[in-house]
């Protein structure tokens, strides 16, 4: 079945010979030699013997995130406290194992829980803030791993104005170039990854910093210290 | 040592005085110099400027002309950068030649990073004294050759030398051979930031040892009613250790 | 500043003459002020963050990020069919773009058949190159550039000169205007309320938005992911909130696993912003699934060739390598001075020069590759290691062999090259050129004021009429090296 026959444009395998054409090769072949290595040595900014957490936290204030400490009993006194800090009324929730309990604490001190399960985007444009978990932390640079999924939504960590994430400790990864293995040993890729390093900015106008500009204009992380 | 001197096109016409003083430090320092008469231009013009057939004869004729000598110092960054980088390219698809070219390649310096790397002179226990405030012109083609802050290095290293930096010296004086007559308006504009930031120095000595960029830059600086002067490193040296009259005496003097 | 509203910057005449561009933009003072400081701290950025975070490692990580893109090259149509099996996969409609016309016609048709109306588009060099933003508009559906500067740029009628910050030749003055203008909204130049202004407008469009258009930053053939970075996080809105999503990518964006994806973002936010990673690099792989909350039902993937596999051959292929960072602009001499607009065309700075000839025509763009003083700071910066002046001369040497550079200049240049193969034909013309040059500059001797103690000339016709157009030029000294050797120099001790 090939539905993009029917679509304007080339056809597939006259495109890919004209590349081998270019190539100089009658058609596609397995490379002779490997693609290049990532060796440590080259490209490892920071390695499993740094401090993590420390390292994690350090990058990512850098990157204009604030980073909130506290232990697993504290998590949702936390999430709850930054909450209330920035003033947040309604507020959507993801789901996730730092994140049992949070809704109902939340409800509970009268915050009004966004149902964006169905609706999706929709519903999440009047939000003051979402509350993700993560799926992996890059110490490196300070790096939030978000990915879509049951429970997941894209719009979580994007269309309120704060974006609050839970991370454990164990999640951090030290480098970026940790993403590759972390990855492909997963079983299916989910539809949408993404690394999130700081509130969504611009420098457009003038070079001059602003944050806030289409995404998040604040993002808070609770460290878990679960070690 | 043995060494030749290549003297470029340019210099042996518009900068002689650089290549003499060339000649003399080497020769204080030791080295048997010697000039292969046969010699002219490197090719780097023709090849710049696409003309490949043009470069290639001049390049052929270059490593047949030094091809018996132990070193090949030259005054020219960008000279040394055609002899070193291109060379070897220009003869891709000629095994022999190739290998000639970049045998050439292997012994040949551009003249502070002779003194640097294979002489590895120290200019203090040298001796020499030089009196007067100087700023430097990096010349980009040092960029081709792994070069960064060597000369800036033996400039620190003469008595009595006090160097200015300049405030932007990786930035192009917008020399580029045909690019400055072709293309005037952007080549204008790129020189006098150079001259700005060379004034913003005040030091009345630009130690430039490119004769492209010197050309360039004293001839924008006159423009402007700037006088300044403009010496290679070689001169200063070669002053510095009087063997050349810093005055200039009559024989080595440009008019 | 450049691009008054309501005449397109690119819709240029050809062949394309850079110089009177050139001139008006070197003439702006504002506009060289603007954008030397920008690009000047942009290259600081890069410098500073790649010393503090590799060190001596510097060379060897944009060797590696280099050898990645290299060895997917010489691969490409292996990668091309890996990553259209993977990304097809996954969900992904591929199609096929042999040039920009046929992409926008892809692009139309899939949104005639989902029925769309409403196009957010994120910034996308490419969509720049087929010219998608007026197809869409000609074909009745409502785009909006979502990018805050390419936002502000098509408010402005106006168009990109830089491939990472576009609007870097405008200042807040003139998006006050334009907004005011377009938007309605009263007269202000606070850069946080005119984004706040922006802001608000483009929400508006995301919640009613039924297509998503974006480019793409690499696409990995082992995973068919499509891997986007931006800073603002229009590029996910585009992405996620619309129910199709489009994009487009020239085939050089391929890298072939994600362990190479690590290496390539750690070399481009800080080539690029100065960043240790863009705020969000987003990596799709395929539609939303079933049990999602959100996200696209449908994600398009429009490979673009459009001259790409004319680049791809042997000589120039290393050009295709780019990860489009615009470190060369941002360290490049000449576009500090001229601007993204006086290279008349989409991609601009060193890397635009060397591939607009290449995908318009070395007669079409002869400027191009000759306005460089092949300073190499081009090279220095560049996070994959294109040799970009080594390309300016094979595109010059083009030139010479195709005749786009004239007769008389060929013929200048094969007498010049002849005169220097012997050397008594070198010191014939040698010495004609000092007796005619010093009697040029007779009376600008040593005589006049300063310590410079060689003639000069003021005034010369022909070939280095633009020299003493801006300088004076030496005239040779009264006795050459070679005569000081023949003479004294030999024998000296
Ligand atoms: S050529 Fe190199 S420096 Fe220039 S945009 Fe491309 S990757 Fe960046």
């Amino acid at each position: 079945m090939k539905p993009q026959a029917q679509y304007p444009g080339a056809d597939r395998a006259a495109f890919v010979a004209r590349v081998s054409g270019a190539l100089g090769r009658a058609g596609p072949t397995s490379p002779t030699e490997p693609a290049p290595q990532v060796e440590d040595r080259v490209a490892r900014v920071t390695g499993p013997e740094a401090d993590l957490g420390a390292v994690f936290a350090a990058q990512a204030a850098a990157a204009g995130m604030t980073v909130h400490p506290t232990n697993r009993a504290g998590v949702q006194r936390e999430v709850r406290a930054v909450l209330e800090r920035l003033g947040v009324r309604r507020v959507m929730i993801g789901e996730g194992l730092m994140l049992e309990g949070v809704a109902a604490d939340l409800s509970a001190a009268g915050l009004e829980l966004v149902a964006w399960r169905e609706r999706g985007f929709a519903a999440m444009y009047d939000a003051d803030a979402g509350v993700t978990d993560v799926q992996g932390a890059i110490a490196e640079t300070g790096t939030l791993v978000c990915c879509s999924g049951p429970g997941r939504a894209r719009g979580l960590s994007l269309v309120a104005p704060i974006h609050l994430a839970v991370v454990r400790r164990s999640d951090i990864v030290p480098d970026l170039v940790d993403l590759g293995v972390m990855r492909a040993s997963e079983a299916a890729l989910p539809s949408s990854v993404v690394l999130i390093t700081g509130p969504s900015k611009t420098a457009d106008i003038e070079g001059i910093l602003i944050t806030g500009v289409h995404g998040p204009r604040e993002v808070h992380v609770v460290l878990v210290n679960d070690a | 040592m043995k060494v030749s001197l290549f003297i470029t096109c340019l210099g042996d016409s518009f900068y002689p005085r650089a290549g003499i003083a060339a000649v003399k430090v080497l020769r204080r320092l030791g080295c048997e110099v010697d000039f292969p008469a046969a010699q002219t231009c490197c090719g780097q013009p023709m090849h710049n400027n696409g003309y490949a057939g043009e470069a290639r004869a001049l390049a052929a004729r270059m490593i047949e002309v030094f091809a018996a000598s132990e070193h090949v110092v030259t005054p020219s960054g960008s000279c040394a950068a055609m002899v070193r980088k291109v060379y070897p390219e220009l003869f891709e698809h000629d095994a022999r030649m190739k290998a000639a070219a970049e045998s050439l390649a292997a012994r040949t310096f551009e003249f502070s990073e002779f003194l640097v790397k294979v002489l590895k002179v120290d200019l203090r226990a040298l001796g020499v004294r030089w009196e007067g405030r100087a700023t430097y012109h990096y010349s980009c083609h040092l960029r081709e050759l792994g070069m960064t802050d060597e000369a800036e290095g033996l400039l620190g290293r003469i008595e009595g030398l006090e160097y200015v930096r300049l405030a932007s010296p990786e930035e192009c004086c917008g020399f580029g051979g045909t690019f400055a007559t072709h293309y005037e308006v952007i080549s204008g504009a790129m020189v006098r930031d150079k001259v700005a930031d060379i004034r913003a120095t005040g030091a009345p000595t630009v130690v430039c040892s490119e004769s492209g960029c010197g050309m360039n830059i004293e001839g924008a600086c006159r423009r402007q009613g700037c006088h300044l002067e403009f010496k290679s490193l070689a001169e200063i040296i070669a002053e510095g250790l009087g063997l050349l009259d810093r005055a200039g005496g009559a024989a080595e003097r440009h008019a | 500043m450049t691009g008054s509203p309501h005449e397109h910057p690119f819709d240029v005449p050809l062949p394309f003459d850079l110089r009177p561009r050139a001139e008006k933009a070197v003439r702006d003072l504002q506009l060289r002020q603007f954008v030397g400081s920008a690009t000047r701290g942009k290259d600081r950025g890069r410098r500073d963050g790649f010393r503090e975070v590799f060190g001596d490692r510097s060379e060897g990580v944009r060797t590696l990020a280099g050898a990645i893109k290299q060895h997917t090259l010489d691969h490409l149509d292996w990668y091309l069919e890996r990553f259209i099996e993977a990304a097809g996969g996954a969900g992904v409609h591929v199609h096929f773009a042999q040039d920009g016309a046929q992409a926008n016609a892809i692009c139309l048709e899939i949104a005639r058949r989902q029925g769309c109306r409403l196009c957010v588009k994120s910034k996308s060099m490419v969509t720049e190159e087929t010219e998608l933003l007026p197809a869409l508009l000609a074909a009745g559906i409502e785009t909006i550039e979502t990018d805050l500067g390419e936002f502000i740029l098509q408010l402005d009628h106006d168009a990109p000169s830089h491939i990472v910050t576009p609007m870097i030749h405008k200042d807040r003055a003139a998006v006050g205007r334009a907004f005011a203008r377009e938007l309605g909204v009263p007269y202000t130049d606070d850069p946080a309320r005119l984004t706040a202004i922006a802001r608000e407008h483009l929400r508006e469009k995301y919640r009613r938005a039924d297509l998503g258009v974006s480019g793409a930053n690499f696409l990995v053939a082992e995973t068919g992911s499509i891997v986007i970075c931006t800073n603002e996080g229009n590029g996910r809105f585009c992405t996620s909130a619309p129910r199709v999503h489009v994009a487009f990518a020239g085939i050089e964006k391929l890298i072939p696993g994600p362990e190479h994806l690590g290496v390539m973002l750690k070399v481009l936010a800080r080539s690029s912003t100065a960043q240790p990673l863009t705020c969000y690099t987003h990596c799709i792989t395929g539609p939303r699934r079933a049990d999602e909350h959100d996200g696209p039902d449908e994600v398009h993937l429009i490979l673009l060739d459009n001259g790409r596999t004319e680049i791809l051959r042997e000589e120039t292929r290393e050009l295709l390598r780019c990860i489009r960072c615009g470190a060369c602009l941002n360290a490049c001499p000449v576009y500090r001075r001229i601007g993204g607009h006086s290279y008349g065309a989409v991609y601009s700075g060193p890397i635009g020069a060397a591939i607009t000839p290449l995908l318009k025509g070395v007669h079409n763009f002869p400027d191009l590759p000759k306005a460089t003083s092949l300073c190499g700071a081009c090279f220095e910066a560049c996070p994959v290691k294109i040799d970009l002046p080594r390309q300016f001369i094979a595109l010059r040497r083009r030139m010479v062999e195709q005749r786009v550079t004239g007769a008389w200049e060929r013929a200048v240049f094969r007498l010049w090259g002849w005169s220097l193969r012997s050397a008594w034909r070198y010191r014939l013309v040698s010495g004609v050129q000092r007796v005619v040059l010093r009697w040029l500059g007779r009376g600008m001797g040593p005589n006049d004021a300063g310590p410079s103690t060689r003639r000069w000339v003021s005034r010369i016709p022909g070939v280095l009429k633009g020299w003493t157009g801006e300088r004076d030029f030496p005239a040779p000294a009264s006795r050459s090296f070679r005569q000081w050797w023949e003479g004294e120099g030999r024998s000296e001790r």
